[in-house]
């Protein structure tokens, strides 16, 4: 297991690796510099100074040895382009905080509640309670997230003022962008937890189960949850990843200042050192909870193995 | 001997969008304690179903067991059981066998919790003294290292293996009656024979009543006592082992064991049976049998024949034995004859 896991970890480094790759030259090929607008009207010497000094004179792949150079001498990302003094790594480490601390909420209540929905929906097939859960899981999966945003904004701050409209601070602050990035989340755990319910409790061994005398909670406490529960958990991976990098939409609904404005504002601004910086990160995460959900998936069902322990 | 089973008019049917599925007609039978009986019948005769129906085990099915049906339980009425009654009921009273180990088992449970959850829900056990019962019952069962053995997971275990597990998984509160549902039908032929002298080597030892249900007469032979030929969710036909094997006069059982293969007949072609059963969403006027029968009379498609009584134990439905009709042998592969 542990042998696994660590061959799991190294194969993220080579994962990175090409990431990086590839969103650096791509990065590149795309029209424009971050210094294009800063220095349009300066002198034309002053100019080629300012090109020489972050070394985008020289070719892209001199560039990318450079950055390169730079990851595994000083272990940097470097600092950012647009707003000089601002390091890559800091900017993650403090914004997606402020994302991650949302967005986990968000997962785990939409994980824990999609779940339980998706049973309950399952257990009353085609009966009032599936019908209205359906609905909202439609509602759930389709309405966009900044409409929701701003119906919840007028619903609970204007009409009734219940939480702040917008900013960062007071655990009040943090109520509705939580409910808003729960709702999709929700919705899709409940289409997965109950499409897979109905699997498992049309399988014999639930008969047997029944059969020995077990009552219905039992029967979905010992049985029906956690043979029903690993589709769910195959989605919780990416939905991780894609917290920590922050909801570009609740953000700016919000206020928020998570990661999420940053990594639109440093695309837009060309600005290379953040762009590539996010793009590690989130891969990074991303690699990481999906060897997570590997683990949990040993844990919870023995009949699979991991490539190495047999 | 003492009765433990009475099953009165029963009727099973399934409600569906196309109408209600009468998968079993209005069938009585009774079980004696410490007997086997075996419950015979080509697919969709309804023998699963009435096996089901003793633990009223429809819960989210759309089966439903109508009014009217009577099953008495060792002095207990089944069909008056609350719900929770019911759950006390199935396991500790009545045992069931499923038929396919490959999926009756919980791939994420070990098998001592699976064994051991029956004493830990009848008989209040804790979790490990359920486990140390479970090793006994895995022993019991000829399960080689159980100490070892509790600790696995079914994908772990051989098809044969895991059906010993479901026996001991019915046997584990000691029930009066065990349903045995198709035991050996997923099994290949080796599994099948080690697995039924195991049920019967139980059956000796500890005096449990059996029903056995399949479609195979040939693992009937020698296991049961008596035997109950259904049709179209009917029991067409019913005796002792020695009766139904010899002496029966019904042309279903006759259909039945003429396909059986016999060394005797090497080389010839094995009789089948032309036709499909009725379908059971249609009401069925006369015998259920009548649009397969080789001696189909008038009478057959217009009435449902009475039973009649052949011995004390051998029972028919078909109007042949009717004084009217006209005296037909026993086709000569099993062995002629006219009886009574």
């Amino acid at each position: 297991m542990l042998k696994y896991i660590l061959k799991r970890i190294l194969y993220m480094f080579f994962v990175l690796l090409i990431v990086t790759t590839i969103t650096f030259f791509l990065m590149h090929f795309i029209p424009g510099d971050p210094l294009t607008a800063m220095v349009q009207k300066l002198p034309e010497q002053t100019k080629i100074n300012y090109y020489a000094k972050y070394g985008l004179d020289k070719p892209v792949y001199i560039q990318y040895l450079v950055f390169l150079k730079g990851i595994f001498t000083q272990g940097t990302l470097g600092e950012s382009i647009r707003f000089p003094g601002r390091n890559v790594m800091d900017v993650l480490q403090k914004y997606s905080g402020f994302s991650s601390e949302i967005g986990l909420v968000a997962v785990a209540i939409g994980f824990v509640i999609g779940v339980i929905l998706g049973t309950l929906a399952a257990l009353k097939q085609n009966k009032l309670p599936d019908r209205v859960l359906g609905v909202i899981a439609i509602l759930g999966i389709s309405v966009p997230v900044y409409i929701l945003g701003t119906v919840f904004q007028y619903l609970f701050t204007v009409k009734w003022p219940l939480f702040p409209t917008l900013g960062w601070g007071t655990p009040a602050h943090k109520v509705l962008p939580i409910l808003c990035m729960s709702f999709a989340p929700l919705a899709t755990y409940t289409r997965y937890m109950r499409s897979s319910v109905l699997d498992v409790i049309n399988q014999d061994y639930i008969t047997m189960a029944e059969a020995k005398g077990l009552s219905f909670s039992q029967v979905v406490r010992h049985h029906v949850l956690r043979n029903s529960i690993l589709p769910s958990l195959t989605i919780l991976g990416p939905n991780v990843a894609d917290v920590f990098t922050g909801s570009f939409v609740i953000e700016s609904i919000f206020s928020i200042p998570g990661l999420g404005s940053y990594y639109i504002t440093a695309v837009n601004d060309r600005d290379f050192p953040m762009i590539i910086g996010c793009a590690m990160f989130y891969t990074a995460i991303y690699v990481l909870s999906l060897l997570v959900v590997d683990i949990l998936y040993v844990i919870i069902d023995p009949r699979i193995r991991l490539a190495q322990d047999k | 001997m003492e009765r433990l089973l009475e099953v009165k008019g029963l009727h099973v049917s399934f409600h569906t969008y196309a109408g209600d599925i009468k998968a079993v007609r209005g069938i009585t039978f009774g079980v004696e304690k410490g007997e086997t009986l075996a419950l015979v019948g080509e697919s969709g005769c309804g023998k699963s179903v009435t096996a089901k129906a003793l633990m009223r085990l429809f819960d989210r099915t759309s089966g439903e067991i109508l009014p009217g049906s009577e099953i008495t339980f060792d002095g207990t009425d089944v069909m008056k059981l609350t719900k929770k009654e019911l759950h006390a009921f199935r396991g500790a009273q009545i045992g069931m066998i499923f038929q396919d180990p490959m999926t009756s088992l919980d791939p994420t449970m070990t098998i001592g919790r699976q064994v051991g959850e029956c004493l830990v829900i009848h008989q209040g056990l804790s979790m490990k003294e359920a486990q140390r019962q479970a090793i006994e019952l895995l022993r019991m069962v000829d399960i080689p290292h159980p100490e070892e053995r509790v600790k696995s997971y079914p994908h772990q275990l051989s098809g044969g293996m895991r059906q010993r597990v479901v026996i001991a998984t019915a046997l584990a509160c000691n029930p009066k009656l065990i349903i045995a549902d198709e035991p050996t039908t997923a099994l290949d032929v080796t599994i099948q024979a080690q697995v039924l002298d195991l049920l019967r080597d139980l059956k000796q030892r500890l005096g449990t009543a059996i029903i056995l249900v399949t479609h195979d007469l040939g693992i009937v032979a020698d296991f049961s006592d008596r035997i109950q030929v259904m049709y179209a969710g009917q029991i067409v036909e019913r005796g002792t082992t020695h009766e139904i094997f010899k002496e029966c006069m019904h042309p279903y059982t006759w259909a039945l064991l003429r396909s059986i293969p016999r060394d005797s007949q090497k080389g010839t072609t094995l009789y089948s049976l032309n036709g499909t059963p009725p379908d059971l969403l249609l009401p069925i006027t006369g015998c259920p049998f009548a649009s397969r029968c080789e001696y189909c009379m008038p009478i057959c498609r217009q009435q449902l024949p009475p039973e009649t009584d052949l011995s004390q134990t051998h029972r028919i439905c078909c109007w042949l034995q009717h004084p009217k009709a006209p005296k037909v042998a026993r086709p000569a592969e099993l062995g002629g004859g006219m009886n009574a």
